[in-house]
C-alpha cells in the first residue's frame, strides 16, 4: 500500500493541543467508540480509557515520563471481542509489544486502530518529577525544546538511550516527529487500509515528506548503535549480584504474559528447609536469595526472543540491576540469530514456534 | 591433588534415537567414558533450558543434548525446534560469559551407536581442557 500522508494542523506550537483535538474529534465523529490515550494529569501522564469526548483534556505521548508498558492494558482491553473500535495511541516500543501479545494470542488487534508515535524518549520516573517540579507545566513542549538542543540524552533511562526503534513499526496510523516542522502540524502516515479510511474520514490537509527526517533519525541511530555494540555483559554475575528475586521485572515484562510461571511456586523447583540446607552443604556457601542466576538466565531464555527494549523491567528493579543493557544487548544479539525483530510485523511468527530447514547449522555440531 | 579433573556431564537425549544409539553402544560393547548421566526426554524439543542451567548452575561440568538427525523426528519438528531454543541458550551464555562451550548439541540416531561413544569421549576431553565449571564454586 503507497503510504497516505495527512496534516495534523498544530497551532502556536500546542502540539499537545493538536492532538487533544484530533483524539476528542475520533470520538465526536463516531468514527471510535472509545480512545486509550495517554493524558497529562496529576503531575504525570497516565492512559486514560475515554469515551466522553469531553473528557479527552490533554493527550501527551510527548511528555519524557512512561510508567508502563501500555500493551499490557491492551491486552487486557482485547482479551475478550468487544463491539467497539477503540483507538490506542502508543510509544513505539508500546506498539511492539502489542504485536508480540498479538501473536502470542494475548491480545486482540481486530477492533484496534493502533496509532504510533516517534518517541524521543523517556526520564525515569524520579527524574521527571523534578523536570516537571522545575516550574514547567508544559511537560511536552519543554521536553521538545530540549531534544533541540541535543540536551535529552543527559536525562534518559537507560532504555531509551540504547532504542534503536523510536519510530513504530506495524501500526495502523504512525505519528512522525523527527525532523517535523511541528509549529506547522504532526504527519500522519497511514499504513493500513484501516489507517487511511480513518485518516480520510477526518478531512485532514495533505501532508507531505519532511527531508529532515532520514537524517534526524540517522544520526539517533547511529550513536545508539554504537553504545548497544559496546556494551559488556561478560561480568553477568556481578550485574545481578543485587537480585532479591522480587520478580518485579517480570509484573512489569508486556511479554511475560504467562498466567503461571515456574518461579511462583517454590515446590516445583524443589525448595524446603531440607533442600537449602543440602545445596548449602554441597556447595559450601549459599547465596540467599537462592538461584538468582538461574531466574535471570531462564527468564532471558523464555522473553528474549520478543523482548521490545522497553526497558521497564529496569524501571521497576528496587536494586537498579542494569536489566535494560542486559536485555538490549542479548535481544540484539539474538534477534541476529533468528533474522527476527520483536514487533516489526505481525505477519513473522515468534520464533519458538517455527523453524527453518536450513538454519543455525553451526548450532548442532 | 594430583588426581586428574574428571567432569560430571548431564546428557538429556532424545527417546527415540540418540538414547536408542546411547543403548546401542551398550549392547555393542563399545566403550566410552563413564562421565555422563543420562536423562532420558521423549524430544529434544521438549527441553526447556531452564534444566540446562539448572545443570549449569548446580556444579555439572557440561551437558549435552541429543536429538534425531533433521528431517528424522519421530514429533516430525521437535528437533528443529531444539535448535532454535539452544541457539538462543548458547548465544545468552555466551554474550554473559558463563561457558557456552558447556553446552553441545548433537544430532545421533539410533543406529549411530559408535557415533555416540565417539561424542561423549570428544566432549568429555572438551571439557577435561576447560576444566571444572566455575559456576560450581559460586554460590548459586
Amino acid at each position: 500500500m503507497k503510504p497516505v500522508l495527512k496534516l495534523i494542523k498544530v497551532e502556536k506550537n500546542d502540539i499537545t493541543a493538536a492532538l487533544t483535538a484530533f483524539f476528542r474529534k475520533l470520538l465526536e465523529e463516531k468514527l471510535a467508540g472509545a480512545v486509550l490515550v495517554p493524558q497529562r494529569t496529576e503531575g504525570s501522564v497516565i492512559m486514560t480509557l475515554v469515551k466522553n469526548p469531553e473528557r479527552v483534556t490533554c493527550v501527551d505521548p510527548v511528555s519524557p515520563v512512561m510508567i508502563s508498558n501500555s500493551a499490557t492494558i491492551v491486552s487486557e482491553l482485547t482479551s475478550t471481542p468487544v463491539v467497539e473500535k477503540i483507538a490506542v495511541l502508543l510509544r513505539p516500543c508500546e506498539a511492539r509489544a502489542l504485536v508480540e501479545l498479538v501473536k502470542l494470542k494475548q491480545a486482540s488487534a481486530e477492533q484496534l486502530i493502533v496509532f504510533g508515535i516517534d518517541c524521543h524518549g523517556a526520564f525515569k520516573v524520579t527524574d521527571f518529577a523534578d523536570f516537571a517540579g522545575e516550574g514547567r507545566t508544559d511537560t511536552a513542549a519543554a521536553f521538545l525544546d530540549m531534544v533541540k538542543e541535543g540536551k535529552e540524552d543527559e536525562r534518559l533511562r537507560a532504555g531509551c538511550s540504547l532504542c534503536v526503534r523510536p519510530e513504530p513499526t506495524a501500526v495502523d496510523i504512525a505519528l512522525r516527529l523527527f525532523g517535523e516542522k511541528l509549529e506547522n502540524g504532526i504527519t500522519a502516515e497511514a499504513r493500513t487500509e484501516k489507517g487511511k479510511e480513518l485518516l480520510e474520514k477526518m478531512n485532514l490537509p495533505d501532508g507531505s515528506e519532511s527531508e529532515e527526517r532520514e537524517k534526524v533519525l540517522g544520526e539517533i541511530l547511529k550513536k545508539r548503535k554504537e553504545a548497544l555494540e559496546a556494551i559488556d555483559i561478560s561480568d553477568f554475575p556481578s550485574l545481578i549480584s543485587n537480585c532479591i528475586r522480587c520478580y518485579n521485572c517480570r509484573a512489569v515484562c508486556p511479554i511475560c504474559y504467562c498466567k503461571e510461571c515456574l518461579f511462583d511456586d517454590s515446590s516445583k523447583l524443589g525448595y524446603d528447609p531440607a533442600r537449602y540446607l543440602s545445596l548449602a552443604g554441597k556447595k559450601g556457601a549459599l547465596r540467599m536469595p537462592v538461584d538468582t542466576l538461574l531466574f535471570h538466565l531462564t527468564r532471558l531464555n523464555h522473553m528474549v526472543s520478543s523482548c521490545v527494549a522497553c526497558g521497564m523491567c529496569e524501571a521497576a528493579c528496587p536494586t537498579d540491576i542494569p536489566l535494560a543493557k542486559i536485555y538490549a544487548s542479548i535481544g540484539d544479539e539474538v534477534g541476529k540469530l533468528l533474522d527476527y525483530e520483536p514487533g516489526r510485523s505481525l505477519e513473522e511468527e515468534i520464533p519458538l514456534a517455527t523453524f527453518k530447514e536450513n538454519e543455525l547449522e553451526t548450532v548442532a555440531d | 591433588m594430583s588426581e586428574e579433573f574428571e567432569p560430571k556431564i548431564i546428557a538429556f537425549l532424545c527417546n527415540w534415537c540418540t538414547y536408542a544409539g546411547a543403548d546401542l553402544a551398550g549392547t555393542s560393547r563399545i566403550q566410552y567414558p563413564p562421565n555422563i548421566r543420562i536423562i532420558r526426554l521423549m524430544c529434544s524439543g521438549a527441553l526447556d533450558p531452564v534444566y540446562v542451567i539448572r545443570a549449569l548452575t548446580e556444579g555439572a561440568d557440561g551437558v549435552l543434548i541429543g536429538g534425531c538427525h533433521p528431517g528424522d523426528c519421530h514429533y516430525l519438528n521437535g528437533n528443529y525446534k531444539a535448535r532454535r531454543r539452544v541457539g538462543i541458550l548458547k548465544t545468552i551464555l555466551d554474550k554473559s560469559n558463563l561457558g557456552s562451550e558447556r553446552v553441545t548439541l548433537r544430532w545421533i540416531s539410533a543406529s549411530e551407536g559408535q557415533k555416540f561413544a565417539d561424542t561423549v569421549k570428544e566432549f568429555v576431553d572438551k571439557i577435561k581442557k576447560l576444566g571444572p565449571n566455575p559456576l560450581k564454586e559460586r554460590m548459586v
